[in-house]
């Protein structure tokens, strides 16, 4: 009985680990996939380049199939956490996300749970600008070379 | 005879300094420096309802005028300005302002054409916030660092976890505080640009509550010039208000 319930759970140990995901496994993706969500874009995109000066309107209006799921303002990460339809801090919504870095993650995360200035607020104390970091760089040689001069 | 020694042991010393010195001052001078970016950027994002959107644009940025400037041209033409404490939108070649923020948030110095001019997009700019890094660990050929969240932020946010392979960014996790995956970027496609290694797409996947994938969003940097000379009346767009 003792032996069952050992191997039991030596069993479960290993299998724990099939459901749990690992970072690599997290930071990869099927290739393929993504090539299918983005198919219609990517023409969308061809045809932008080809057609200079091209609006979304002008091909709304024409009736082209390129355009029949596409929204009429730049949606991005705005899509998916704005609040009432602005954009946080009225930054461009595809600046948001993979541009403005973890700050930029955060500002838009935290925005949704609270309201600009309380956000704005909690951040930058979170925030040890690289100004400090150069001072602190100058400060250390000057002191060296005043040293040095006077020894 | 010692004496004589003793003086020209203290010259040495002097003298090693001051050349230690200079070899740094000539490293912090001539060392090549990284300023400006551009790039042909599209972005393209779809939803779990089929939505999408598709946005394109010129893009510029100098670090030493901080601003980032986009000439947009699809969906429509528009021209956005981005500085450290505000937001406009270009109409009639006057500046609208759009946004108001805390210059104390950095944003430009946190975006990643910043980071990757100063050659430190492979740790996201994290070293240089309130976060902490508390687990190095290796796996299936990349190397991942967890930074966790100062305290006043655990209430809201969970970890970054930063992978890297070859010390470059391949990707960043975003957690939830309950240790769910909000987001993820995964950075592909690097090209070697005057020296800097630049990644060319970066895709987001926005994940729901569930785990399900909510959004993806594609960005890719094409035409990419590193300190281009010239150009300065769109680098260092003139913001008129009246």
């Amino acid at each position: 009985m003792k032996k069952m319930l050992f191997v039991l759970i030596a069993v479960v140990a290993m299998n724990a680990n099939l459901f749990a995901s690992s970072y690599a496994e997290m930071a990869s993706v099927d290739e393929n996939y993504v090539e299918n969500v983005f198919s219609d874009l990517n023409q969308l995109e061809n045809y932008v380049v080809n057609h200079q000066g091209v609006t979304l309107n002008q091909l709304k209006l024409a009736g082209n199939t390129l355009v029949q799921n596409v929204q009429n303002s730049p949606v991005g990460a705005l899509g998916v956490l704005a609040i009432n339809g602005e954009p946080p801090l009225g930054i461009p919504s595809f600046l948001w996300g993979c541009v403005l870095g973890w700050v930029g993650i955060l500002i838009v995360y935290l925005s949704t749970n609270g309201d600009k200035d309380e956000v704005q607020k909690s951040l930058i104390g979170c925030i040890v600008g690289s100004a400090s970091a150069i001072l602190f760089y100058f400060v250390f040689w000057g002191m060296l070379f005043a040293s040095a001069a006077s020894a | 005879m010692f004496l004589l020694f003793s003086i020209k042991l203290d010259n040495m010393k002097k003298t090693f300094v001051l050349i230690s010195l200079l070899f740094v001052f000539v490293n912090i001078t001539f060392s090549q420096e990284y300023y400006r970016f551009f790039a042909d950027v599209s972005v393209k994002y779809k939803n779990d309802k089929s939505e999408g959107s598709l946005t394109m644009a010129k893009l510029y940025y100098d670090k030493n005028i901080s601003k980032i400037v986009q000439e947009v041209y699809f969906p429509d033409k528009a021209i956005l300005v981005i500085t450290d404490s505000a937001s406009y939108r270009i109409e009639n070649y006057k500046a609208i302002k759009t946004a108001n923020y805390d210059p104390k948030l950095n944003f430009l110095k946190n975006t990643m054409f910043h980071l990757l001019l100063e050659n430190k997009l492979n740790t996201y700019g994290l070293e240089h916030s309130a976060f902490k890094k508390t687990q190095v660990e290796k796996d299936k050929g990349m190397i991942f660092t967890t930074w966790m969240p100062p305290d006043k932020l655990k209430d809201m946010i969970g970890k970054v976890v930063i992978g890297t392979k070859d010390q470059m960014l391949k990707a960043v996790l975003f957690f939830g505080k309950d240790d769910n995956l909000l987001s993820k970027q995964l950075f592909k496609k690097p090209k070697l640009i005057d020296g800097l290694m630049v990644p060319t797409e970066i895709l987001q996947i926005f994940y729901n509550p569930d785990g399900t994938e909510k959004a993806y969003q594609m960005t890719t940097f094409k035409n990419i010039k590193i300190n281009e000379a010239g150009k300065d009346n769109i680098y260092n767009y003139p913001l008129y208000f009246k």
